[in-house]
């Protein structure tokens, strides 16, 4: 007779644990690392009814509280949560790359060159106009300032990078520590059968979060213990970790290695938000600062060369533009600046927009004793190419006589003359002759070929070889859009199949709730009615 | 599949934010005029761009050099127009100098008329553009005709006037493969002439006969062959010059169209796709609207 009231509490307690575990998840619905729970609800040990064979029922209870998850699919989500961090990163480093080479547009490096290229025609055609001189050495200043900007910021961005690197190896490293807390307190209530849910859940939302810092790999072993290694090395051990360290050298590229009982082991991780910000400093910025370094160094190296062939308003030759960068190309975009007897006051008479020779891409002539030099006399200097690629040379004076005349000389032979030299070029044919007047514009065309005419590097002009910067900065910036797009889709994707797995549906909850509580009420019910049974028995008793 | 509050919530949120992200490009697109404003946008529009803004300058800065080189030619062209009249003068006072019949008076006349028109060409020779003078070779700030100071003592052996110029060339460059020299010197150009009219007019000041004065007729006449050649030359090089500015004209011309074919959004489109995407926004938008509201929880009471 008491197993009705048995019965009906056994419901009433079941129903009541399988509401509050839909409470639970109801309140824990717009937690985003909150998997959600649900009470196994089973059927007591049934009891043999005395004197026949048949078992009766005792009622239900909570066998377990469930998470609801699919580890594969949680695993998926890890693994392109890394991939996903990487080209977050990349992406990152790539717009903010772009920004700082600001192309196209009227300030960047390109309008620099041109406004240059502009003032140097514009001394061709008024070599001792002031005014022009002048703006040939601002627009050279804004040029090498053009340079050492873009340097300068890709540098900020390198050390930015740097400290980032810092700050994400003391994450995961805050990460490593609560993962190995946590694995304390859950082995600890597994070894006591309890169900950690919410703390294996807490700890899986850190492992994710670690997922998307830095590629690692885990397992639970057998007692719950979640234990991770990164690049073969162990980062979480049970309740231990190795903490994970920079080794800086300097450069502003420091490594990072994990530090296993005292010894320090380099780590490289392979994916994740740590590998990206390291793959731009070390990789990104490096390869395109290297570019503009061999931009700037061979156009300093040329220009100078041709500016220094040529004589300025005081008939002075010799003279640099820029500065010197001597032999290592390394920072040449950093280096470069007008040379410091230009950028003085004054200095825009040592613009050597003069040449003794009408094309200085042909030949050009240096004065060896300018106390001797016959001003008046010209030469005709005609250079041809043989049949193996070297000059034929013939020289001629105003007069008509023969100078000179020489076959299969290498580029760059300089001819030894009476008060003066020659330096071949190139082919072609012109004229040479030593007066240093003011009205020769000759150099300053051939100074603005070295922008946009001349095989500067790689074959082409400084103009291509910067817009193949600019185009290269394009590709990977685009790509790595892509590619961050892609992989955000794909980790969305995977996470709405997990969502739609361990997510809570506020409908099924209120459903589940409904479900509960009629149960709830009728359990309550049968306990009435055994009540009154009871009631009926105990009065006819009486 | 399950679909859980919080994944339509998420999704829900993902679209709004792809959709705004359309609206803001082409937003971007209206206002800007262009398709791109950074490299990633379009790697090889933004090159391409880059590449043809690179050649309009360069055509531009070439359009205004030719100007200068024009205005440097135009000038010495002048200047020659004016040299053929002061020798056209010079050539009729020589055939009427060669008429023994005129008198004492009438030669000082003529020898002061042909004083004045031997000054007018020296004062031509020395012609200035800005401050650079047109004559002198490169040595533009000098001034190309003075005065022997010799003269005076040794007027038989010594020229009336100096060139005090070099004899170099003056280059521009005009497009990425032409080099033209623009001026001509006083040596070749003036000095004779001047010579010639100075030797004429002491003769006349001196009173020689008609036939040495009839000698000068053919140097004349010479100097003025030579200037006409001179100015042919000079508009047969601004006839050159307008020609590659027109070149220049038309390339600027068609590259800019190429760069705005290359570069700038085509408006129609982007106002229509602008419009769709606006009605695409909204209709998100009050469809978010009426996905978060209803839950079961409405209709529990």
């Amino acid at each position: 007779m008491f197993d009705g009231i048995h019965i009906g509490l056994s419901s009433l307690q079941t129903q009541k644990k399988s509401i509050e575990t839909t409470g639970h998840n109801i309140a824990n619905a717009n937690n985003e690392n909150y998997t959600r729970q649900r009470t196994i609800q089973t059927a007591k040990q049934p009891n043999l009814v005395p004197g026949s064979d048949f078992m009766m029922g005792s009622g239900v209870k909570v066998e377990d509280i469930q998470r609801i998850r699919d580890s594969f699919i949680n695993q998926q989500v890890r693994e392109e949560s890394q991939e996903s961090g990487y080209w977050n990163q990349i992406q990152q480093g790539m717009e903010r790359i772009e920004y700082i080479f600001n192309e196209p547009s009227d300030s960047g490096l390109q309008s620099a060159f041109e406004s240059f290229w502009n003032s140097l025609q514009d001394l061709n055609s008024n070599p001792n106009d002031t005014a022009t001189r002048a703006a040939v050495k601002n627009q050279g200043m804004v040029l090498a300032k053009s340079f050492r900007n873009i340097n300068e910021q890709m540098m900020d961005y390198k050390r930015a990078l740097n400290n980032d690197v810092e700050k994400t190896v003391s994450e995961i490293n805050s990460i490593t520590d609560r993962i190995s807390r946590y694995n304390k307190q859950i082995t600890t209530a597994l070894a006591s059968n309890n169900t950690p849910n919410d703390l294996l859940d807490k700890r899986e939302a850190l492992y994710n979060e670690l997922n998307e810092l830095i590629s690692v790999k885990g397992s639970v072993d057998k007692v719950g213990n979640l234990n991770i290694t990164v690049d073969g090395k162990k980062l979480v051990s049970k309740f231990d970790t190795n903490e994970l360290k920079i080794s800086a050298n300097g450069t502003y590229e420091d490594n990072i290695a994990i530090d296993i009982n005292g010894t320090e082991i380099g780590v490289e991780p392979d994916s994740g938000e740590i590998k990206g910000i390291m793959d731009v400093r070390d990789n990104e910025i490096p390869s395109y600062l290297e570019t503009l370094d061999n931009i700037a160094y061979e156009f300093t190296n040329k220009f100078n060369e041709k500016h220094s062939s040529g004589f300025d308003l005081d008939g002075d030759t010799g003279q640099n533009f820029f500065t010197d960068l001597g032999g290592t190309i390394e920072g040449a975009s950093r280096r470069i600046e007008i040379h410091s007897d230009i950028e003085a006051d004054g200095g825009i008479s040592n613009i050597a927009a003069g040449n003794f020779s009408e094309d200085p891409s042909v030949v050009t002539g240096e004065i060896t004793d300018n106390a001797n030099i016959n001003k008046d006399r010209y030469y005709n200097v005609k250079v041809t190419e043989n049949a193996s690629g070297n000059f034929d040379y013939t020289i001629t004076d105003s007069e008509g006589t023969s100078v000179a005349n020489g076959n299969n000389v290498t580029e760059g032979t300089e001819l030894n003359f009476t008060n003066f030299d020659l330096t071949l070029n190139g082919t072609g044919e012109t004229t040479v002759n030593f007066n240093k007047n003011e009205g020769n514009g000759n150099n300053a065309s051939s100074l603005a070929e070295v922008i946009n005419q001349d095989e500067v590097l790689n074959d082409a002009t400084v103009q291509d070889n910067y817009q193949a910067l600019i185009s290269t900065i394009g590709v990977n910036a685009q790509r790595a859009d892509q590619m961050k797009e892609s992989q955000g889709d794909l980790v969305r994707q995977l996470g709405n199949i997990k969502e739609s797995i361990s997510g809570v549906s506020l409908d099924e909850e209120m459903a589940n709730m409904i479900k509960y509580q009629q149960a709830y009420n009728a359990a309550a019910k049968l306990i009435t009615k055994s009540d009154e049974m009871l009631e009926t028995l105990i009065g006819m008793v009486r | 599949m399950r679909i859980t509050d919080s994944m339509m919530v998420g999704n829900m949120l993902e679209n709004l934010t792809n959709n705004k992200e359309r609206l803001n490009t082409l937003n971007q697109q209206l206002s800007s005029g262009k398709l791109f404003s950074k490299p990633s946008d379009d790697p090889i529009k933004v090159t391409t761009s880059m590449s043809f803004s690179n050649q309009i300058n360069n055509y531009e800065q070439y359009q205004k050099d030719i100007n200068n080189a024009k205005s440097w030619l135009e000038t010495t062209e002048n200047t020659l127009g004016d040299t053929t009249e002061v020798l056209q003068r010079a050539n009729e006072l020589a055939l009427y100098g060669a008429n023994d019949s005129l008198n004492k008076e009438d030669r000082a006349n003529m020898a002061e008329e042909v004083k004045q028109l031997r000054d007018e060409l020296i004062s031509i020779s020395n012609s200035k553009l800005g401050s650079d003078y047109l004559f002198s070779g490169q040595a533009t700030s000098e001034k190309p005709i003075s005065l022997n100071p010799d003269y005076d003592t040794d007027p038989v052996n010594e020229d009336y006037v100096n060139y005090k110029g070099d004899k170099n060339k003056i280059k521009r460059k005009i497009s990425d493969d032409n080099k033209l020299t623009v001026n001509l010197n006083a040596e070749d150009v003036f000095k004779e002439n001047i010579e010639t009219l100075n030797k004429m007019y002491e003769d006349l000041k001196n009173g020689e006969d008609g036939e040495k004065i009839a000698s000068y007729v053919k140097n004349i006449q010479d100097g003025m062959d030579k200037s006409f050649g001179y100015r042919a030359e000079i508009g047969a090089k601004i006839n050159r010059m307008d020609l590659i500015e027109n070149r220049i004209d038309d390339d600027i011309f068609n590259i800019k169209k190429l760069n705005s074919k290359n570069e700038d959004v085509d408006l129609a489109k982007v106002v229509t796709d602008l419009k769709m995407s606006e009605n695409v926004y909204r209709a998100s938008l009050s469809s978010a609207g009426r996905i978060i509201q209803p839950s079961l929880v409405d209709f529990i009471k």
